[in-house]
């Protein structure tokens, strides 16, 4: 599991997260503070693009939950943009599309968060 | 993150179950079948390597049953149900067939409510956990109160497997504080999926009436018959051993013996000696009193899984030490018999039948109280008593020389599929009488790929052409049939213009008997067709010969299938149908008593080589289209001597109809490449020689063309069928007394305009994708050199070519000139295009005729 952070080439004040691998018990660990990071550097808004994100873990799943309540309290809205088919009919299935701010694209997704 | 039941109201506490459930079964879906399959198996080991403890604690916590009957069945939940799933493909494409164009992708069902039952405590909730594994389903335990702690148990013991193996989290939970509020709630929780109820009629009852989709089981009240041939100490050994499995808790268990008179003292002798007592007729009263309760007319919880002795003890009754079943000799089934109901506990009921027939009555009695769509028992080697029985009996498991406890739950003794949830079918309430298992927890997807429909090119075996050929055929081939009879079916004029007598005068020749029936009129009814059945019974040919024009030839066709099946009706014979394939009554082949012989003396329609006939209902005037390959004629004999005297005014009628037989058949929905050639060189041909043919009749050449063209045509759309032309051209025919050709002729114009501009209603048929009918008209135009620069021109330059032939022929431009008054037409009108619709012609046109449309088409006919 890997992460990677840039601005976005739509509004530059947004950045944008890229997420590859598999979400699973073992990166869990490391990713957490990678995003609590991320988040602290975009106080204007950040983007998890999730194209290549493979897969999701119970404790995955559970994270990014957390991490939408902390970003929450902050003040930091967060958007995700491109999920793989399966991983969003997961988040529909787990009622949390609504939550995550689904988008399939950037542009949209960097709209809606910071108009 | 355990929800904390005691500060949480029962709600909420639900709600927290379901939503780890809800999770597990969400990240359950992305997982692959070798994951999925290296689950069940972890929790399976897991659930084999812990059948001592926690059948102790089944033991300890309900007090019912015998400790190693338990762990039997906590073996068989794992091992025999993992064995049966383990190849079973549950995730992503589970099937393909490409000769069907089917896929079926497997799709969870979301979460699972499991209820368990006090009975098989441990072992039902280990089944369920690994068909739920399996199938990546997440699966909530609502356990039997009283067997609380062990159920539980074996699923914490599962679960802990299974995500050591990477299920999700929760993917397995269960309720710790049951409550009937509690049951309810998650019932009807709406993130629950599916309920898989394996308990008691009223908890099953309270599943189905939740709303949400359930599967349940039902109560057993298993009748085991022991057939006078049965091997009686398999039988006996059997029955106790399943009788006393588990003190008797399965409810697939023997609950009542039937036996057969003539061997019911060997059986009771061999009973007796291995360790079954017969209760005095003093004793059963007794007993009855303590096993059931009379208040809730159901077995008492006091015995429910206790031994033979305990029971005995229980009643005061003094019983051999080694006793291990009691019986109790019954009469009669019923709530005045206490003892014919489900009895879970080492306690059966007695009958004896004078015979089969009186035994099966015996035991539907018995699965009527209370056990219906469960299980029988029959032990016999008589394949024809077992077949009664089986045939008879309303039982989803019917176990055959086989204890009915271990038998019903598979797979031990048999190739059931082992589960510990049998369905009862609709006879116990439940939705399947199925052995409950994997693919009861998927919801299939079916991926069906568009098919196109067989088609096929039918036509006669044999067709002679040439002028003369038929003085050739009857001459040398006709020996060759091997006839001895024959029925020439003519109308009237070929009698008077010698052809009849010229045939039979060969068919002399040749040996051949022959009679003939020329009471054919022009539009054969019904009562045509009867009396020349009437004369094929008489006459018993073997060999039938049609010789005229559409009607003789239409007439021995239908009377030939009626002579050869005399079962079907007149109502049979024209029923509509969408696909002649798949029609609703089958035609069989025809040729059992006589072969066909077709001799058509017009050009013509054609019939000398379809498949259909056209009768007429006398009382109504309608004209009903007969169809079916079987009655395609076996030789056809095209011979253009034959029409060289026909009549200008028949030879245009009857050339105009091949042209409609062509026009039709090219457009259709179903026109093919076996069909096209024919039916465009049709068309050519009557374009260049019906004006001819009409013009001077002796002109052999013209003659011969348009004879092999109304063959042709009728090749062609005896396979690729005809259109609205023909259904107007039906409907007129009778309302106005119009020739059919000429009928055809008055519509064709507005019928090309109709078809070739775009459908108001698309025709279904997945041969068709897509409307072409104005290309293939534009195709026609081209085959006549009728060329131009765009298809719309091509199409009205063929409406042009049609309306000067029908000049040179004589025909008048529309209706009106051919002086149909026009007070009549407006009043029929609404009539004839909805009879149109109706007719059978009309499922092959390239648009689907609306009854709008056929009005519209008709008032353009008129002018």
């Amino acid at each position: 599991m890997s992460v990677a952070l840039s601005a976005s080439t739509v509004n530059p004040r947004v950045n944008i997260l890229a997420l590859s691998g598999r979400l699973s018990v073992e990166t869990e660990g490391q990713l957490l503070p990678q995003l609590m990071e991320a988040i602290k550097q975009s106080p204007q808004g950040l983007v998890l693009d999730l194209e290549a994100l493979a897969f999701v873990s119970s404790a995955g799943l559970r994270m990014l939950i957390v991490v939408y309540k902390s970003a929450a309290t902050s003040g930091t809205k967060l958007a995700m943009i491109r999920p793989q088919p399966e991983i969003y009919k997961l988040f529909k299935l787990a009622a949390l599309d609504l939550t995550f701010n689904v988008f399939e694209n950037e542009a949209d997704a960097v709209k809606a968060i910071c108009p | 993150m355990d929800p904390k039941k005691s500060d949480l109201n029962v709600k909420a506490a639900a709600d927290a179950l379901v939503a780890q459930a809800n999770e597990a079964a969400a990240i359950f879906t992305q997982y692959d079948q070798d994951q999925v399959d290296r689950i069940v198996v972890a929790a399976a080991k897991a659930g084999a390597a812990h059948r001592l403890e926690l059948a102790h604690m089944a033991i300890e916590e309900t007090g019912m049953g015998v400790f190693e009957d338990k762990v039997i069945k906590n073996l068989f939940a794992t091992e025999y149900v993992c064995n049966d799933i383990r190849d079973i493909k549950t995730v992503g494409l589970i099937n393909d067939c490409p000769a069907t164009g089917l896929m079926e992708y497997a799709e969870p069902l979301g979460v699972v409510l499991g209820i368990t039952p006090i009975t098989n405590p441990t072992s039902t909730v280990m089944f369920k956990s690994l068909i739920a594994l399996k199938t990546r389903n997440a699966i909530i335990f609502c356990a039997s109160r009283n067997a609380l702690k062990c159920s539980n148990e074996a699923a914490r013991i599962v679960y802990e497997a299974a995500v050591a193996a990477g299920a999700p989290d929760y993917v397995i939970r269960w309720v710790e504080e049951p409550s009937r509020e509690m049951t309810q709630a998650l019932m009807t929780h709406p993130n629950v999926a599916l309920i898989l109820a394996t308990g008691g009629t009223g908890l099953v009852q309270a599943a189905y009436g939740s709303g949400k989709p359930a599967i349940g089981v039902g109560p057993g009240n298993v009748p085991v018959y022991i057939d006078k041939s049965a091997d009686i100490p398999m039988a006996v050994n059997d029955i106790l051993m399943s009788k006393t499995f588990d003190n008797g808790m399965i409810c697939a268990s023997e609950q009542a013996i039937v036996v057969h008179r003539d061997i019911r003292q060997a059986v009771e002798d061999r009973l007796v000696s291995q360790g079954a007592y017969f209760l005095k007729p003093a004793e059963v009263a007794v007993i009855q009193d303590i096993v059931i309760d009379p208040t809730k007319q159901s077995m008492s919880s006091k015995v429910v899984g206790k031994s033979a002795r305990y029971i005995a003890d229980l009643a005061g009754i003094k019983v051999p030490p080694q006793t291990r079943l009691l019986i109790a000799r019954l009469a009669g089934v019923g709530e005045t018999v206490p003892l014919s109901r489900e009895k879970l506990c080492p306690l059966l009921g007695y009958y004896v039948a004078d015979n089969l027939d009186e035994a099966i009555n015996i035991c539907t009695n018995l699965t009527h109280f209370g056990g219906l769509g469960h299980s029988v028992s029959i032990f016999s080697r008589d394949q024809q008593a077992i077949d009664k029985f089986s045939r008879t009996l309303n039982a989803g498991r019917i176990l055959v020389n086989s204890p009915s406890a271990l038998g019903g739950v598979g797979d031990i003794y048999n190739r059931l599929h082992p589960s510990m949830t049998l369905g009862c079918g609709t006879g116990g309430c439940n939705i399947t009488t199925d052995n409950v298992t994997v693919p009861h927890l998927l919801n299939i997807k079916r991926v069906s790929k568009r098919m196109v429909n067989m088609k096929w090119f039918r036509v006669p075996p044999k067709i002679y052409f040439e002028p003369g050929c038929l003085d050739v055929f009857f001459t040398h081939e006709i020996k060759d049939l091997g006839a001895k009879r024959a029925l020439i079916v003519c109308s009237g004029s070929a009698v008077r213009e010698g052809t009849a007598g010229r045939v039979a005068a060969y068919l002399n020749n040749a040996g051949i008997q022959s009679e003939v029936f020329a009471d054919v009129k022009s539009d054969p009814t019904v009562e045509t067709i009867t009396a020349g059945v009437a004369v094929l019974n008489k006459e018993k040919p073997d060999l039938i010969i049609a010789l005229g024009g559409g009607s003789p030839m239409d007439a021995a066709k239908a009377m030939w299938l009626m002579y050869e099946h005399p079962q079907f009706s007149f109502d049979d014979l024209r029923m509509r149908f969408m696909d002649i394939r798949k029609r609703i009554v089958k035609f069989p082949p025809l040729g059992q008593k006589s072969r066909f012989i077709a001799i058509p003396t017009t050009s013509g329609t054609g019939s000398e080589v379809t498949a259909f006939t056209v009768v007429t209902d006398s009382k109504t005037g309608k004209k009903y289209p007969i169809a079916d390959y079987a009655i395609t004629p076996d030789i056809a004999i095209i011979d253009p001597n034959l029409v060289l005297t026909v009549p200008p005014t028949v030879t245009a009628d009857t050339g105009l109809d091949v042209l409609a037989h062509a026009m039709e058949s090219y457009v259709s929905i179903v026109a093919s490449d076996y069909t096209d050639p024919l039916a465009l060189r049709a068309i050519q041909l009557v374009f260049e020689y019906l004006p001819q043919a009409f013009r001077d009749g002796s002109n052999a050449l013209a003659r011969e063309k348009m004879h092999n063209a109304s063959t042709i045509a009728g090749m062609a759309f005896t396979n690729a069928f005809l259109g609205v032309n023909h259904c107007l051209a039906h409907i007129l025919g009778a309302t106005f007394h119009i020739p059919h050709g000429r009928a055809n002729a008055f519509v064709m114009i507005p019928v090309i305009r109709y078809n070739a501009a775009l459908p108001h209603k698309f025709p279904p048929s997945p041969n068709y994708p897509s409307p072409k009918a104005q290309d293939r008209y534009a195709e026609i135009a081209a085959a006549l050199k009728l060329d131009a620069s765009t298809p719309e021109k091509r199409v009205e330059n063929l409406v042009s070519a049609v309306a000067e032939l029908k000049k040179t022929l004589g025909v008048p431009a529309s209706l009106r000139e051919a002086g149909v008054p026009e007070a009549d037409f407006k009043a029929k009108l609404k009539f004839m295009a909805e009879a149109a619709f109706d007719d059978q012609c009309a499922g092959a046109n390239p648009s689907y005729p609306l009854v709008d449309d056929l009005v519209k088409v008709l008032e353009e006919a008129y002018g």
